[in-house]
């Protein structure tokens, strides 16, 4: 059945089917990821619409590279509503994406896992 | 002539990329993508770029756009204003959905989407390495004396200016020797022009068995004239240089025909030490060269004389 969350047949293509890379680069995200949430909440409380532009935008980047379409497209929409002063659906977008990254973070934890 | 500026596989793998992008994630992708086929250098620090360019001289640059220290758009233009990272060509990594106008204007040969496609990646990167190569061997061959494989005049002359600037910083000595073949224009009458080729090419050679050393530069002046340039070398190294170009010419034997003798070479040479001063130019080095030059043909040829 098709993960929405992550496409890991999508990821490994990308590094040439390299499982060890894999690993690591999820083991990576595992440690950083939760650095830019951070941000963006920071980001979000001090209404830096720059910086939380940006930082929305490096996890998209990386989420995206990862396959991990689902928070890719949560960070585009924080990135993109970034930029407005409606706060109330940037908070949901936020909302949105910290749930969909916790999916992600427990799905790379049962392939590191597994 | 467009053959000659052929790009080969050995150049293509021997290929140098520097990848910058502040994700660790981003930069290891790209680098599993690429490295199997070229070589790669990872930067996570924008700032660190221009410099580490300058010094690794890369083939091609990727570049994500969105950067914290400097974005990727600002720092093309600094590689682009820089003159000795100018002519390497950039591809953007951009995941941004508005950027595309902006990579072509800040100077960028392409761009590519994030997330990567490593289909798109490699064949992307692929068409601007064979342009780079491309352009970079048209220039070579520009530059190169098609009969011989020397540098041509214009070549040798930027070297030689380059050389002046570097003894100037460095207070390095550097050799000038001028060599003329002697009785070329009897040997071309006498046994014909194509002969006359075989011998300019053999003179070359032995220039380059003369001065062996990556940084020696030999070229060609024109008909029987060449030029060795010897960085960093004192009056003793460029003495045994120019006695060893001697020696390696006499010791050509060239035959017009199967059954003809061979046929014996010697030269003529002006032979300069001299340390880099403001004011000296390229000319002044070269009247200086050619008048020991032919002082050495007035007094009996095969023979070399030392500038004062």
């Amino acid at each position: 059945m098709a993960n929405y969350d992550w496409d890991e047949a999508g990821a490994l293509k990308r590094i040439n089917g390299n499982t060890t890379l894999l690993k690591r680069l999820l083991t990576i995200y595992q440690q950083t990821s939760g650095q830019l949430l951070s941000e963006i909440e920071d980001a979000r409380l001090s209404e830096d619409h720059i910086k939380l532009m940006n930082t929305a935008h490096a996890l998209k980047g990386v989420a995206g590279n990862l396959s991990a379409g689902v928070v890719a497209k949560n960070a585009h929409e924080v990135e993109v509503l970034a930029s407005s002063a409606e706060w109330g659906v940037l908070d949901e977008a936020i909302s949105q994406l910290k749930t969909s990254s916790q999916r992600l973070l427990k799905l790379f934890t049962e392939y590191l896992e597994g | 002539m467009l053959e000659l500026f052929k790009v080969n596989e050995d150049q293509l793998s021997s290929a140098k990329i520097l990848v910058v992008d502040d994700q660790i994630i981003n930069l290891e992708i790209v680098r599993a993508c690429l490295e199997p086929h070229y070589n790669i250098t990872c930067q996570a620090e924008s700032g660190k770029v221009v410099e580490q360019a300058v010094s690794i001289q890369p083939d091609l640059i990727l570049l994500d756009v969105s950067m914290p220290e400097i974005d990727g758009l600002t720092l093309c233009g600094l590689l682009k204003a820089n003159e000795a990272t100018k002519h390497i060509p950039v591809i953007f990594l951009t995941g941004l959905d508005d950027s595309e106008e902006a990579c072509w204007n800040a100077g960028g040969a392409d761009f590519v989407q994030k997330p990567v496609s490593e289909v798109t990646l490699f064949n992307r990167v692929r068409v601007q390495l064979k342009l780079k190569f491309y352009t970079d061997n048209a220039q070579l061959y520009a530059s190169i004396d098609s009969l011989t494989g020397v540098y041509n005049r214009l070549l040798f002359d930027t070297q030689l200016r380059a050389t002046i600037g570097h003894s100037i910083r460095t207070k390095a000595a550097f050799g000038y020797i001028l060599i003329d073949l002697d009785n070329f224009k009897r040997i071309n009458d006498e046994y014909g022009h194509a002969f006359g080729d075989r011998c300019l090419k053999s003179v070359a050679q032995a220039l380059r068995d003369a001065a062996q050393r990556p940084m020696d530069v030999v070229g060609r002046y024109g008909g029987e004239e060449f030029m060795i340039l010897l960085p960093d070398t004192n009056d003793a190294g460029v003495v045994r240089v120019a006695e060893s170009v001697l020696d390696k010419i006499r010791a050509i034997q060239l035959k017009p025909g199967p059954s003809d003798d061979a046929v014996y070479l010697s030269a003529s040479a002006g032979v300069m030490c001299a340390h880099g001063t403001k004011g000296m130019t390229v000319e002044s080095i070269f009247s200086r060269v050619d008048a020991a030059m032919y002082e050495a043909k007035h007094n009996g040829k095969d023979q070399y004389v030392v500038v004062n």
